[in-house]
């Protein structure tokens, strides 16, 4: 299965090099930016870490775009591997690039910072936060997680169409129920704050297996929409 | 275990098409050409054979393995090519040979450039700018590199030119003298077939016409060539298919010694072309509809 993970890396070297200057270049341009504007630490942390989040998953798509334009799906689906181990092989190429387009993100953050020169640290800790990295990885991981297998059963664009319809419709019915039942959402909001600070060490724990929790149901739904699927 | 495949009672449903109950073998260390017009299920079969594309009813058995239960075992010892090619274009041949050789325990890259120069392929060339006839010919380098004991082609000499095609064909005759190796060769240009086949398999409107040897086929076809009073409703039924004109009539007979008892010597016998198999079976099945 190693074999296919590298194969995605070796076969479009170029294409993650591209990606992930375009990754160190948005990191980089938007701290400098928001330092420059000044800083503040709400919102400018929250839009900077929705841009790692969003540019990150753009960036994990790049195989499957590349797999959709050339149609090497076939070309690999003829290889002796199974489309269990195709399938598997994706979901780990993609925790591959999270991990590499994070910490290409973090490096842009500190030359950003860099260029800017002298500023006080404090401004900026949640920057440093190994818990807020972590966290956005998780969350990386479940958004993956609910995708991919729309992404076996539709393919990359008509899968991305539907998700994107989901996450329109999740997002008003999301902002509704706030509007609508604002005092039961403030509560448990704070409810959800209350427990997270209560201990960090038994909520970390608990986000990490529900990631895991996700993963492995999605990888199953993906193993059999795959398993019968006609290429 | 003789036979390299064995597919029987092979059905997949489209809703509009359906290829319905394919039976059919190919020896070890002979060539089978898989004919029929464009749609018939040629394509259809050889996805299904490569597991791309999953069957509903009947077995599929490579080397006397179920080709699903043992897919990776079976695929180890494929050769594959298709009729368009499936690569990333921004490679050059010598790093999509990297990309593809690591899944393949028996990978020779002698082999491989070995063929690449005997092809003249360029290997530091992006696979983008080479012609249709380089990039069927990288296909087939690829497909062999690996000890390969079967080697499946959907409609490879399909887009080449003539010089191309006939050096492809004289490549395929040299490669099954060894004979662990068969090859399932599937095309519309029947003459090519003619050339290098030793079993023919015919498929029509997803409906397997016949599978036997070429010998046989060509034994027991034939053009049948007469005057008009000869026809009536009796003696069409001995033919495929007629065609008539005030001349005459032409038709294909599939039991040329039948043909003989009934016509003796009134009629005029032609050898039958794979060509001509298929067009009469066609208006055969024209007709029906």
């Amino acid at each position: 299965m190693l074999q296919l993970v590298i194969k995605d890396f070796r076969a479009n070297w170029t294409y993650v090099l591209l990606g992930l200057a375009v990754l160190l270049t948005l990191s980089m341009s938007f701290i400098y930016t928001a330092l420059k504007a000044p800083f503040e630490v709400d919102p400018d942390i929250l839009i900077y870490f929705l841009i790692v989040i969003v540019s990150s998953i753009v960036f994990s798509l790049l195989f499957l775009m590349l797999e959709q334009l050339y149609n090497t799906n076939i070309l690999f689906a003829s290889v002796p591997i199974s489309r269990k181990q195709f399938v598997e092989q994706r979901y780990l190429t993609t925790y591959l690039q999270f991990l590499l387009s994070l910490g290409v993100h973090f490096l842009g953050l500190q030359i950003g910072i860099y260029f800017y020169g002298a500023i006080d640290h404090s401004t900026i800790e949640p920057l440093y936060s190994p818990l807020i990295w972590l966290l956005i990885l998780i969350v990386m991981i479940i958004i993956n997680g609910f995708s991919m297998p729309f992404y076996f059963k539709f393919g990359l664009r008509k899968g991305v169409f539907i998700i994107g319809l989901i996450q329109c419709f999740t997002f008003i019915a999301f902002v509704y129920i706030m509007m609508s039942f604002s005092e039961i959402w403030a509560a448990f909001q704070n409810m959800i704050f209350n427990v997270i600070a209560l201990n960090t060490f038994i909520t970390i724990p608990f986000c990490i297996a529900l990631s895991l929790l996700i993963t492995w149901i999605s990888i199953q739904t993906s193993v059999s929409i795959y398993k019968s699927k006609d290429l | 275990m003789n036979n390299t495949l064995e597919i029987s009672n092979l059905s997949k449903d489209y809703g509009d098409f359906q290829l319905d109950n394919i039976s059919f073998s190919l020896p070890k260390g002979y060539i089978m050409g898989l004919i029929g017009p464009n749609g018939s299920g040629k394509t259809t079969i050889i996805k299904i054979i490569m597991n791309l594309i999953m069957k509903q009813r009947g077995d599929v058995k490579i080397f006397g393995l179920d080709h699903q239960l043992n897919e990776v075992e079976v695929k180890k010892r494929i050769g594959f090519v298709y009729d368009t090619p499936n690569y990333y274009e921004h490679l050059n041949l010598n790093q999509f040979k990297n990309t593809i050789a690591p899944f393949y325990d028996q990978w020779d890259d002698a082999v491989f450039y070995n063929l690449a120069d005997r092809f003249k392929l360029p290997l530091n060339k992006k696979l983008k700018a080479f012609s249709k006839g380089m990039a069927m010919k990288s296909s087939i380098a690829m497909a062999l590199s690996h000890n390969a004991d079967f080697i499946v082609m959907d409609e490879p000499t399909s887009n080449l030119d003539p010089v191309v095609r006939r050096e492809l064909l004289d490549f395929f005759r040299e490669l099954i003298q060894d004979e662990n190796k068969s090859i399932l060769f599937s095309s519309h240009i029947t003459t090519d077939l003619e050339q290098i086949a030793d079993y023919i398999t015919y498929i029509n409107e997803g409906k397997l016409v016949f599978s036997k040897t070429k010998d046989d086929v060509f034994e027991t076809y034939a053009i049948v060539k007469g005057g008009n009073e000869l026809l009536d409703s009796d003696t069409k039924k001995s033919f495929v298919s007629v065609r008539s004109s005030e001349y005459g009539f032409e038709a294909l007979t599939n039991d040329v010694n039948n043909t003989r008892k009934l016509f003796g010597d009134t009629v005029i016998y032609e050898k039958a072309s794979l060509e001509d198999i298929m067009f009469y079976t066609k208006i055969e099945t024209e007709n029906k509809l």
